[in-house]
């Protein structure tokens, strides 16, 4: 492993040196060697966004800045791959934090989330990384998230919800806090998808949706 | 190229429009090509006698330097790694440099003076078209082994 990131780093410093000493095809090599490598790294960071397009945005955002201005990498604090999979993790958060200002994950596809005959997307935050607490960090102070946990009063109703937020699907989870494990699963089913509804309208009920678009 | 992903080809293209405004790339050459001539992607393709996916790569070169004197080598170099027929190439900038050249000239330039300019700008790429076409022709094997290598040789995607 360590040896394939030394060899990317190498490679990604010899297409920088070609770059900027004005070879001609060395940004094409880049871009065509590095954005899926990068893309991939970022869909594994972050693999519960609710729109991935923004995974691939991002990264266009950072080659493009990079191409740009490529005195910006410095190859001595850092390899290439790592300088661009930085930057475009840098592009997400912010482009994350703009629009939204949370990160989302997919809810459960036995909660429904329509309201109104429109789609309606709760915006929970969520972030897993081996690697960084950071974007847990923004995620658990995001406004909308304090929303959200402030219009469950309820501690059963919050762990719940924490459930949602880690994107836990497993009907057993949800039914040990409801303390119905032991009855029969399709019981336990039935529990568990009334309170999660329940918890969805409270959102929707106590929630302006302007937050939440 | 064609092991890429419709998806990286797709961000590839979104690199690419960004990168039209930006003179020192290929990307804006072909955009203005392309106006000039008003045709697809898919004609332009056609003209050069490549497939989309590799007008891709040839976007995402660095424009060659008319007024350098590693002009030649440069568009070389674009046309290998593109596996693009060097006069193809060749052709496709010296037309777009020029016409962009006509068309920005100040309105009120004497018709001397555009004559002039006009003379200059023609004789400068036809000089540098000579001297590419007696030093270099495009190799029979430039299209081969393209594929995930870059110019020192090593397969990143392998690595």
């Amino acid at each position: 492993m360590a040896g394939t990131e030394n060899g990317i780093r190498r490679i990604g410093n010899e297409f920088h040196s070609r770059l900027i000493a004005g070879d001609v095809t060395a940004s094409a090599e880049i871009a065509e060697q590095f954005i899926p490598l990068i893309t991939e790294r970022l869909n594994k960071k972050f693999p519960n966004l609710y729109d991935a397009s923004l995974i691939d945005t991002a990264v266009v955002d950072a080659f493009f800045s990079y191409l740009d201005n490529p005195q910006t990498f410095n190859p001595e604090k850092t390899g290439l791959f790592g300088y661009l999979l930085m930057s475009a993790r840098g592009d997400l958060l912010n482009l994350l934090s703009r629009e939204k200002n949370n990160i989302i994950i997919s809810l459960s596809e036995d909660v429904e989330l329509s309201t109104g005959g429109g789609e309606y997307r709760i915006e929970v935050a969520a972030a897993v990384s081996e690697e960084s607490v950071e974007e847990a960090i923004i995620a658990r102070t995001s406004p909308v998230w304090k929303l959200v946990k402030g219009a469950l009063s309820d501690p059963r109703d919050q762990e719940l919800l924490n459930l949602l937020m880690e994107n836990v699907r497993e009907t057993s989870e949800y039914a040990k806090i409801l303390g119905v494990e032991n009855l029969p699963l399709e019981e336990q089913r039935s529990i568990v998808k009334r309170h999660k509804d329940r918890i969805k309208k409270v959102i929707i009920r106590k929630i302006p949706r302007d937050k939440l678009d | 190229m064609n092991t890429l992903s419709s998806k990286t080809l797709e961000q590839l293209r979104a690199l690419i429009r960004r990168l039209e405004k930006d003179d020192r790339f290929m990307a804006s050459i072909l955009a203005r090509y392309q106006k000039q001539e008003k045709i697809t992607e898919f004609k332009l393709a056609e003209q050069l006698r490549t497939v989309p996916e590799m007008l891709i790569r040839l976007a995402l070169c660095k424009s060659p330097n008319p007024n350098s004197n590693s002009f030649a080598e440069q568009i070389s170099e674009i046309s290998t790694y593109t596996s693009i027929e060097l006069a193809l190439l060749l052709n496709l900038v010296r037309q777009t440099e020029s016409l962009d050249a006509l068309s920005n000239q100040p309105t009120d330039m004497s018709a001397e003076d555009t004559t002039q300019s006009n003379s200059w700008v023609f004789s400068a790429a036809r000089d540098n078209e000579e001297e590419i076409m007696s030093d270099s022709k495009p190799s029979s094997d430039q299209s081969k082994g393209l594929q995930n290598k870059n110019h020192t040789g090593h397969d990143v995607a392998e690595q």
